[in-house]
Protein backbone atom coordinates (compact mmCIF):
# COMPACT_ATOMS: atom_id res chain seq x y z
CA UNK A 1 0.00 0.00 0.00
CA UNK A 2 2.86 2.38 0.99
CA UNK A 3 4.78 1.32 -2.22
CA UNK A 4 1.62 2.41 -4.09
CA UNK A 5 0.98 5.78 -2.30
CA UNK A 6 4.43 6.45 -3.11
CA UNK A 7 4.19 5.80 -6.87
CA UNK A 8 1.27 7.64 -7.12
CA UNK A 9 2.81 10.72 -5.87
CA UNK A 10 5.62 10.30 -8.08
CA UNK A 11 3.19 10.45 -10.88
CA UNK A 12 1.18 13.42 -9.34
CA UNK A 13 4.75 15.20 -9.21
CA UNK A 14 5.79 14.08 -12.68
CA UNK A 15 2.13 14.02 -14.90
CA UNK A 16 0.84 17.04 -16.58
CA UNK A 17 -2.32 17.01 -15.20
CA UNK A 18 -3.10 20.28 -16.87
CA UNK A 19 -1.30 21.69 -19.18
CA UNK A 20 -3.22 25.13 -19.22
CA UNK A 21 -3.01 25.62 -15.51
CA UNK A 22 -0.32 28.35 -15.82
CA UNK A 23 -1.16 30.23 -19.33
CA UNK A 24 -1.80 33.28 -17.83
CA UNK A 25 1.99 33.52 -17.20
CA UNK A 26 2.25 32.20 -20.87
CA UNK A 27 0.31 35.71 -22.23
CA UNK A 28 1.61 37.89 -19.43
CA UNK A 29 5.50 36.65 -20.54
CA UNK A 30 4.80 37.20 -24.03
CA UNK A 31 2.82 40.60 -23.56
CA UNK A 32 5.95 42.05 -21.54
CA UNK A 33 8.52 40.95 -24.30
CA UNK A 34 5.99 42.20 -27.06
CA UNK A 35 6.24 45.61 -25.00
CA UNK A 36 9.67 46.09 -24.77
CA UNK A 37 9.97 45.62 -28.36
CA UNK A 38 7.25 48.15 -29.16
CA UNK A 39 8.54 50.32 -26.81
CA UNK A 40 12.18 49.87 -28.15
CA UNK A 41 11.07 50.60 -31.86
CA UNK A 42 8.33 53.30 -31.14
CA UNK A 43 11.50 55.18 -29.56
CA UNK A 44 13.79 54.18 -32.32
CA UNK A 45 11.50 55.23 -34.72
CA UNK A 46 10.57 58.66 -33.04
CA UNK A 47 14.33 59.35 -32.51
CA UNK A 48 14.90 58.50 -36.51
CA UNK A 49 11.81 60.90 -37.36
CA UNK A 50 13.22 63.90 -34.74
CA UNK A 51 16.66 63.74 -36.67
CA UNK A 52 15.54 63.81 -40.27
CA UNK A 53 13.32 67.22 -39.15
CA UNK A 54 16.64 68.80 -37.34
CA UNK A 55 18.17 67.94 -40.76
CA UNK A 56 16.00 69.40 -42.98
CA UNK A 57 15.65 73.15 -40.42
CA UNK A 58 19.19 72.80 -40.22
CA UNK A 59 19.42 72.90 -44.25
CA UNK A 60 17.00 75.20 -44.62
CA UNK A 61 18.95 77.62 -42.14
CA UNK A 62 21.65 76.96 -44.10
CA UNK A 63 20.04 78.08 -47.40
CA UNK A 64 18.23 81.10 -46.10
CA UNK A 65 21.78 82.06 -44.66
CA UNK A 66 23.06 81.65 -48.54
CA UNK A 67 19.98 83.38 -50.11
CA UNK A 68 20.35 86.62 -47.12
CA UNK A 69 24.25 86.62 -48.35
CA UNK A 70 23.16 86.78 -51.95
CA UNK B 1 36.35 46.08 -43.93
CA UNK B 2 35.27 49.29 -42.38
CA UNK B 3 34.92 50.94 -45.69
CA UNK B 4 32.64 48.04 -46.86
CA UNK B 5 30.26 48.44 -44.08
CA UNK B 6 30.21 51.95 -44.38
CA UNK B 7 29.57 51.83 -47.89
CA UNK B 8 26.42 49.61 -47.75
CA UNK B 9 23.50 51.14 -48.97
CA UNK B 10 21.25 51.21 -45.74
CA UNK B 11 18.15 52.68 -47.02
CA UNK B 12 17.80 49.78 -49.43
CA UNK B 13 18.97 47.11 -47.21
CA UNK B 14 16.73 47.79 -44.16
CA UNK B 15 13.76 47.63 -45.51
CA UNK B 16 14.35 43.57 -46.75
CA UNK B 17 16.01 43.08 -43.44
CA UNK B 18 12.86 44.13 -41.71
CA UNK B 19 10.81 42.50 -43.63
CA UNK B 20 13.05 39.07 -43.69
CA UNK B 21 12.81 39.05 -39.66
CA UNK B 22 9.68 39.73 -39.39
CA UNK B 23 8.50 36.95 -41.98
CA UNK B 24 10.58 34.83 -39.48
CA UNK B 25 9.20 36.15 -36.10
CA UNK B 26 5.79 35.38 -38.08
CA UNK B 27 7.38 32.19 -38.64
CA UNK B 28 8.82 31.13 -35.30
CA UNK B 29 5.79 32.34 -32.84
CA UNK B 30 3.69 29.48 -35.65
CA UNK B 31 6.40 26.84 -34.61
CA UNK B 32 6.22 27.71 -31.24
CA UNK B 33 2.78 27.36 -30.47
CA UNK B 34 1.62 25.02 -32.92
CA UNK B 35 4.68 22.83 -33.88
CA UNK B 36 6.29 22.35 -30.26
CA UNK B 37 5.58 19.80 -27.78
CA UNK B 38 4.01 20.85 -24.53
CA UNK B 39 6.10 19.90 -22.05
CA UNK B 40 5.76 17.56 -19.85
CA UNK B 41 5.69 18.79 -16.02
CA UNK B 42 5.21 22.83 -16.87
CA UNK B 43 3.12 22.73 -19.57
CA UNK B 44 2.33 25.33 -22.17
CA UNK B 45 4.15 28.44 -19.97
CA UNK B 46 7.38 26.26 -20.76
CA UNK B 47 6.69 28.15 -24.45
CA UNK B 48 8.31 31.21 -22.66
CA UNK B 49 11.40 29.31 -22.63
CA UNK B 50 11.91 29.64 -26.87
CA UNK B 51 11.96 33.21 -26.43
CA UNK B 52 14.03 33.28 -23.44
CA UNK B 53 16.99 31.25 -25.19
CA UNK B 54 16.89 32.96 -27.54
CA UNK B 55 16.86 36.64 -26.65
CA UNK B 56 19.24 35.94 -23.83
CA UNK B 57 21.46 34.02 -27.16
CA UNK B 58 21.14 37.40 -29.05
CA UNK B 59 22.54 39.63 -26.12
CA UNK B 60 25.59 37.60 -25.99
CA UNK B 61 26.03 37.23 -29.26
CA UNK B 62 25.18 41.48 -29.67
CA UNK B 63 27.56 42.09 -26.75
CA UNK B 64 30.62 39.80 -28.47
CA UNK B 65 30.12 41.91 -31.81
CA UNK B 66 30.54 45.07 -30.01
CA UNK B 67 33.82 43.62 -28.76
CA UNK B 68 35.28 42.83 -32.09
CA UNK B 69 33.66 46.17 -33.06
CA UNK B 70 35.82 47.61 -30.05
CA UNK B 71 38.52 45.92 -30.69
CA UNK B 72 38.32 46.98 -34.30
CA UNK B 73 38.22 50.85 -32.76
CA UNK B 74 41.19 50.66 -30.98
CA UNK B 75 43.33 49.23 -33.95
CA UNK B 76 41.87 51.43 -36.65
CA UNK B 77 40.02 54.36 -35.54
CA UNK B 78 37.18 54.46 -38.49
CA UNK B 79 34.01 56.01 -37.34
CA UNK B 80 31.89 52.64 -37.85
CA UNK B 81 33.47 50.75 -35.68
CA UNK B 82 32.07 53.02 -33.12
CA UNK B 83 29.12 53.39 -34.33
CA UNK B 84 28.21 49.25 -34.61
CA UNK B 85 29.76 49.06 -31.07
CA UNK B 86 27.28 51.28 -29.71
CA UNK B 87 24.07 50.09 -32.08
CA UNK B 88 25.16 46.88 -30.68
CA UNK B 89 25.23 47.63 -26.97
CA UNK B 90 22.18 49.33 -27.33
CA UNK B 91 20.43 46.21 -29.34
CA UNK B 92 21.84 43.78 -26.72
CA UNK B 93 20.23 45.76 -23.93
CA UNK B 94 17.01 45.56 -24.87
CA UNK B 95 17.68 41.82 -25.84
CA UNK B 96 18.96 41.26 -21.97
CA UNK B 97 16.01 43.01 -21.02
CA UNK B 98 13.59 40.23 -22.27
CA UNK B 99 15.66 37.75 -20.87
CA UNK B 100 15.34 39.46 -17.43
CA UNK B 101 11.64 40.20 -17.67
CA UNK B 102 10.78 36.67 -19.64
CA UNK B 103 12.52 34.87 -17.30
CA UNK B 104 11.07 36.46 -13.99
CA UNK B 105 7.67 35.57 -15.45
CA UNK B 106 8.80 32.17 -16.28
CA UNK B 107 10.05 31.64 -12.26
CA UNK B 108 7.18 32.59 -10.45
CA UNK B 109 5.80 29.20 -12.08
CA UNK B 110 8.73 26.92 -12.21
CA UNK B 111 10.16 28.16 -8.87
CA UNK B 112 7.10 30.00 -6.97
CA UNK B 113 9.04 33.61 -6.81
CA UNK B 114 9.05 36.30 -9.71
CA UNK B 115 12.94 36.85 -8.77
CA UNK B 116 15.66 35.25 -6.40
CA UNK B 117 19.38 36.36 -6.04
CA UNK B 118 21.08 33.51 -7.08
CA UNK B 119 24.07 33.70 -9.00
CA UNK B 120 22.90 33.78 -12.31
CA UNK B 121 20.41 36.07 -11.82
CA UNK B 122 22.47 38.47 -9.59
CA UNK B 123 25.26 37.96 -12.50
CA UNK B 124 22.71 39.29 -15.23
CA UNK B 125 21.58 42.01 -13.14
CA UNK B 126 25.28 43.19 -12.61
CA UNK B 127 25.93 42.62 -16.96
CA UNK B 128 22.49 44.83 -17.38
CA UNK B 129 23.66 47.61 -15.73
CA UNK B 130 27.05 47.60 -16.43
CA UNK B 131 26.38 47.99 -20.07
CA UNK B 132 23.83 50.95 -18.81
CA UNK B 133 26.88 52.52 -17.42
CA UNK B 134 28.27 52.50 -21.02
CA UNK B 135 26.03 54.76 -22.50
CA UNK B 136 26.43 57.17 -18.84
CA UNK B 137 30.30 56.93 -19.49
CA UNK B 138 29.49 57.90 -23.55
CA UNK B 139 27.06 60.76 -22.30
CA UNK B 140 29.98 62.36 -20.12
CA UNK B 141 32.74 62.57 -22.84
CA UNK B 142 32.23 65.25 -25.59
CA UNK B 143 35.15 64.80 -27.90
CA UNK B 144 34.87 62.15 -30.09
CA UNK B 145 37.64 60.72 -30.38
CA UNK B 146 38.53 60.53 -26.89
CA UNK B 147 34.55 59.22 -26.23
CA UNK B 148 35.61 56.33 -28.83
CA UNK B 149 38.97 55.62 -27.70
CA UNK B 150 37.08 55.15 -23.72
CA UNK B 151 34.05 53.12 -24.82
CA UNK B 152 36.10 50.50 -26.56
CA UNK B 153 38.36 49.71 -23.74
CA UNK B 154 34.97 49.37 -21.63
CA UNK B 155 33.41 47.13 -23.98
CA UNK B 156 36.09 44.79 -23.98
CA UNK B 157 36.44 44.86 -20.71
CA UNK B 158 32.61 44.61 -20.02
CA UNK B 159 32.58 41.17 -21.53
CA UNK B 160 33.63 39.74 -18.89
CA UNK B 161 30.57 40.03 -16.97
CA UNK B 162 28.92 38.15 -20.01
CA UNK B 163 31.54 35.26 -19.31
CA UNK B 164 30.61 34.99 -15.22
CA UNK B 165 26.75 35.42 -16.66
CA UNK B 166 27.63 32.11 -18.68
CA UNK B 167 29.94 30.00 -16.39
CA UNK B 168 27.75 31.33 -13.18
CA UNK B 169 25.31 28.21 -13.62
CA UNK B 170 28.55 25.92 -14.13
CA UNK B 171 30.26 26.85 -11.35
CA UNK B 172 28.45 27.61 -8.34
CA UNK B 173 24.76 26.15 -7.22
CA UNK B 174 21.71 27.64 -8.68
CA UNK B 175 18.33 27.08 -8.94
CA UNK B 176 18.51 28.00 -12.55
CA UNK B 177 19.13 24.85 -15.22
CA UNK B 178 21.92 24.27 -17.19
CA UNK B 179 20.55 23.97 -21.24
CA UNK B 180 24.13 24.11 -22.97
CA UNK B 181 26.62 21.47 -21.62
CA UNK B 182 27.28 20.38 -18.47
CA UNK B 183 27.54 22.21 -14.29
CA UNK B 184 30.53 21.13 -12.44
CA UNK B 185 29.61 18.62 -9.13
CA UNK B 186 30.14 21.53 -7.09
CA UNK B 187 27.32 23.14 -8.57
CA UNK B 188 24.59 20.19 -8.94
CA UNK B 189 21.61 19.31 -6.74
CA UNK B 190 19.65 22.21 -7.14
CA UNK B 191 18.63 21.55 -11.22
CA UNK B 192 15.90 19.54 -12.03
CA UNK B 193 15.14 20.77 -15.60
CA UNK B 194 16.07 17.60 -17.75
CA UNK B 195 16.62 20.03 -20.49
CA UNK B 196 15.82 19.93 -24.08
CA UNK B 197 14.15 16.06 -24.89
CA UNK B 198 12.54 16.02 -28.47
CA UNK B 199 13.65 16.90 -31.92
CA UNK B 200 10.89 19.37 -32.07
CA UNK B 201 11.46 20.75 -29.23
CA UNK B 202 15.20 21.33 -30.76
CA UNK B 203 14.13 22.71 -34.14
CA UNK B 204 11.84 25.05 -32.52
CA UNK B 205 14.65 26.36 -30.33
CA UNK B 206 17.05 26.66 -33.36
CA UNK B 207 13.95 28.39 -35.40
CA UNK B 208 13.67 30.86 -32.20
CA UNK B 209 17.59 31.73 -32.21
CA UNK B 210 18.11 32.27 -35.61
CA UNK B 211 14.58 34.48 -36.00
CA UNK B 212 16.30 36.87 -32.83
CA UNK B 213 19.47 36.50 -34.76
CA UNK B 214 17.95 38.17 -37.58
CA UNK B 215 16.16 40.57 -35.67
CA UNK B 216 19.36 41.71 -33.90
CA UNK B 217 20.56 42.68 -37.96
CA UNK B 218 18.03 44.23 -38.82
CA UNK B 219 18.25 46.35 -35.51
CA UNK B 220 21.49 47.42 -35.44
CA UNK B 221 21.31 48.12 -39.16
CA UNK B 222 18.52 50.21 -38.08
CA UNK B 223 20.70 51.56 -35.22
CA UNK B 224 23.57 52.43 -37.91
CA UNK B 225 21.59 54.18 -40.17
CA UNK B 226 19.85 56.64 -37.26
CA UNK B 227 23.87 56.90 -36.25
CA UNK B 228 24.99 58.29 -39.27
CA UNK B 229 21.93 60.60 -39.61
CA UNK B 230 22.70 62.16 -35.89
CA UNK B 231 26.20 62.80 -36.79
CA UNK B 232 24.59 64.40 -40.18
CA UNK B 233 22.76 66.76 -38.07
CA UNK B 234 25.86 67.14 -35.76
CA UNK B 235 27.91 68.20 -38.50
CA UNK B 236 25.03 70.66 -39.99
CA UNK B 237 24.96 72.35 -36.44
CA UNK B 238 28.87 72.97 -36.30
CA UNK B 239 27.96 74.55 -39.99
CA UNK B 240 24.72 76.83 -39.06
CA UNK B 241 26.59 77.90 -35.74
CA UNK B 242 30.19 78.50 -37.64
CA UNK B 243 27.80 80.71 -39.85
CA UNK B 244 26.08 82.54 -37.03
CA UNK B 245 28.95 83.35 -35.47
CA UNK B 246 30.65 84.57 -38.46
Amino acid sequence: MTELNLLLELLAQTGMDDPNRFNEFLILGYAVMWLTVMVYLAILANRQRNTREEIKLMQRLLEEDEETQN
Amino acid sequence: MAQRIESLNYDRLIPILNWVAGGALAISLLIIFFYAPTELTMGNVQRIFYFHVGSAWVASLAFFIALLSGAAYLRNPARIWDTIAVGSVEVGLVFTTMTIVSGSVWGRPAWNTWWIWSPRLTSITVLWLVYVAYFMLRGAIEDDERRGRFSAVYVIAGFVTVIITFLSIRLLRDIHPVLIGESSEAAEGLQEFSGIDSLRMVITLNASVITFSLLYLAWLANRIRLQRLMDEAAELKMRVMTRLQG
